[in-house]
């Protein structure tokens, strides 16, 4: 179903970012949102919701659903799919959400679970961003510059203000760091892209719906992917939001 | 049928949520959070904590949770028409309908459950399909569901304890899990049922997970492709309850074939 709404492919989409997410702007965007085994409360064309007392009852929350696929994206051949599922079904993709993510605190000194899980939070954190948005310029912006810059086409990685500062104590080290170099990443990526006109940034959100609504930090998203911001880090805490 | 008349409220009234999460994949199922009003289920919470004050029993005992049932780490205790009141609510018709109803299955309103309680760092179960047969005693009062009776006629043997009852062998049809009286749940915790797309799949990849949070309830429809399993829970214990409506074998035969019923035979629960 092609329609004149953004395509915004939303990677890790079966969290609680995700589903805000899918929930606020489903009706804005066509959202394609790739998830592995969690399953979020949202519409899909594998999931809606019914009345348990009137079953066969038509609902209004049905009709802005989104498209979802079932991916690993730590496989290279489930990202190719992803990709060429997505521009098959909408024929673009205008905004790339980078929010899959590995979430593992312990302490360093303490046993070796640390370690053992430091390399997939490179693997998914740093590097699978840069994998899939590399396949999306591969597959679709390569060439398209003129395009890209009318389509305002961006990506958004989702970082944590634990990338930005330090919370000592709780075993964030490797989560921080990965974080930390998610920004980096970012940035540069803002100017290697900037070459097919695709801005790049980075939201950095602290503990969400703890310390700040998930809404702020669904909404956080929008903002950057409307923007014209490019190679630059959006911090939203408990202070309010700041630019890095 | 019940002994006595406890009152049983309209499934209605205690209904908190009306908006049901229907999944196609890897099964047909069915989600929903918050599904009773805080009173409900404050009521329903803490008779679950009256059952587990008396106890668990290493060795069967249905009074109780008990270690009863073969190769699967959790202590059951079966129901039958003594359960506390508010539980009674899973036993009534009214429920049993709602849910043929939504799942489109033609039940039987035979029915057969219990509470399920999987101590913290209980092992993963073995991932199966539930498409199992069960014996019932034929229902003496048209209009309540038919509550199978262990002490009358063995669920899964169809072996006769009494004289004097005629019985029959119906199939599960649709499984009905509701959580409550657990901790807070938090995602390294484990203790989902774990969805798959092929009993081959490593129990700790699932397709899909339900996590075992309060309030919650997860139903499917038992098909030969309805594989799933408990997971291990590694920081806190699982507490459920557990039902299930039945089809007529025929139906079962006539959609799947006689061969995709699961004989019980060494099988697992869960």
């Amino acid at each position: 179903m092609k329609s004149n709404k953004k395509v915004c492919l939303f990677a890790g989409a079966g969290g609680a970012l995700g589903e805000m997410f899918c929930r606020m702007w489903g009706a804005q965007y066509d959202i394609v949102a790739v998830l592995r085994s969690k399953t979020p409360q949202i519409v899909t064309q594998h999931q809606w919701w019914v009345d348990p007392l009137m079953p066969n009852a038509p609902l209004t929350e049905n009709r802005s659903g989104v498209y979802a696929i079932q991916a690993d994206l730590t496989e290279e051949s489930e990202r190719r799919r992803v990709v060429e599922v997505t521009l098959a079904r909408f024929d673009r993709i205008d905004i790339l959400v980078n929010a899959a993510a590995v979430c593992h605190w312990a302490p360093m000194l303490n046993g070796r679970d640390l370690l053992e899980n430091a390399p997939q939070h490179f693997e998914t954190n740093v590097l699978l961003p840069l994998r899939l948005s590399a396949l999306i310029a591969e597959y679709f912006w390569r060439d398209r510059t003129v395009e890209n810059r009318n389509y305002n086409r961006s990506i958004v990685n989702i970082s944590s203000t634990s990338g930005v500062y330090i919370y000592p104590g709780v075993g964030q080290s490797i989560y921080s760091a990965s974080k930390a170099a998610l920004n980096y990443l970012s940035m540069h990526m803002g100017d290697e892209f900037s070459q097919l006109g695709v801005r790049v940034n980075a939201l950095a959100p602290t503990s969400f719906p703890s310390l700040i609504p998930t809404e702020m930090a669904a909404e956080g998203i929008r903002r950057l992917a409307e923007s014209d911001a490019n190679g630059r880090i959006l911090i939203l805490d408990v202070i309010g939001e700041r630019w890095v | 049928m019940p002994a006595d008349s406890s009152y049983v409220p309209s499934v209605a009234h205690v209904l908190e949520n009306r908006r049901w999460q229907c999944c196609t994949r890897p099964f047909p199922h069915f989600v929903a959070r918050d599904v009773f009003t805080r009173q409900f289920y404050g009521e329903l919470d803490a008779a679950y904590a009256g059952l587990m004050a008396r106890g668990m029993s290493e060795d069967n005992d249905p009074s109780r949770f008990s270690r009863n049932i073969s190769n699967y780490d959790a202590y059951s205790m079966a129901f039958d028409w003594g359960i506390p009141s508010p539980f009674r609510i899973f036993l009534s018709r009214e429920w049993h309908d709602i849910l043929a109803s939504l799942a489109g299955i033609p039940a039987t309103g035979d029915v057969t459950g219990g509470f399920h309680h999987h101590r913290n760092g209980s092992k993963s179960g073995q991932i199966h399909n539930d498409l199992n047969p069960g014996w019932f005693v034929d229902s003496q009062y048209p209009g309540a569901v038919n509550l199978s009776r262990n002490d009358l006629c063995e669920y899964s043997t169809g072996e006769m304890h009494r004289e004097g009852y005629s019985v029959h062998e119906s199939v599960r049809a649709l499984a009905v899990l509701f959580f409550l009286h657990n901790p807070p749940w938090r995602e390294s915790d484990g203790g989902e049922t774990g969805l798959y797309e092929d009993a081959s799949q490593p129990v700790d990849q699932p397709t899909k997970t339900v996590p075992p949070v309060n309030n919650t309830l997860f139903v499917f429809e038992c098909r030969p492709n309805s594989f799933h399993s408990f997971i291990e829970n590694r920081n806190g214990p699982r507490n459920s309850m557990i039902m299930w409506l039945h089809r007529p074998k025929s139906d079962v035969i006539q959609r799947w074939g006689v061969d995709a019923i699961v004989e019980w035979g060494g099988k697992t629960h869960g």
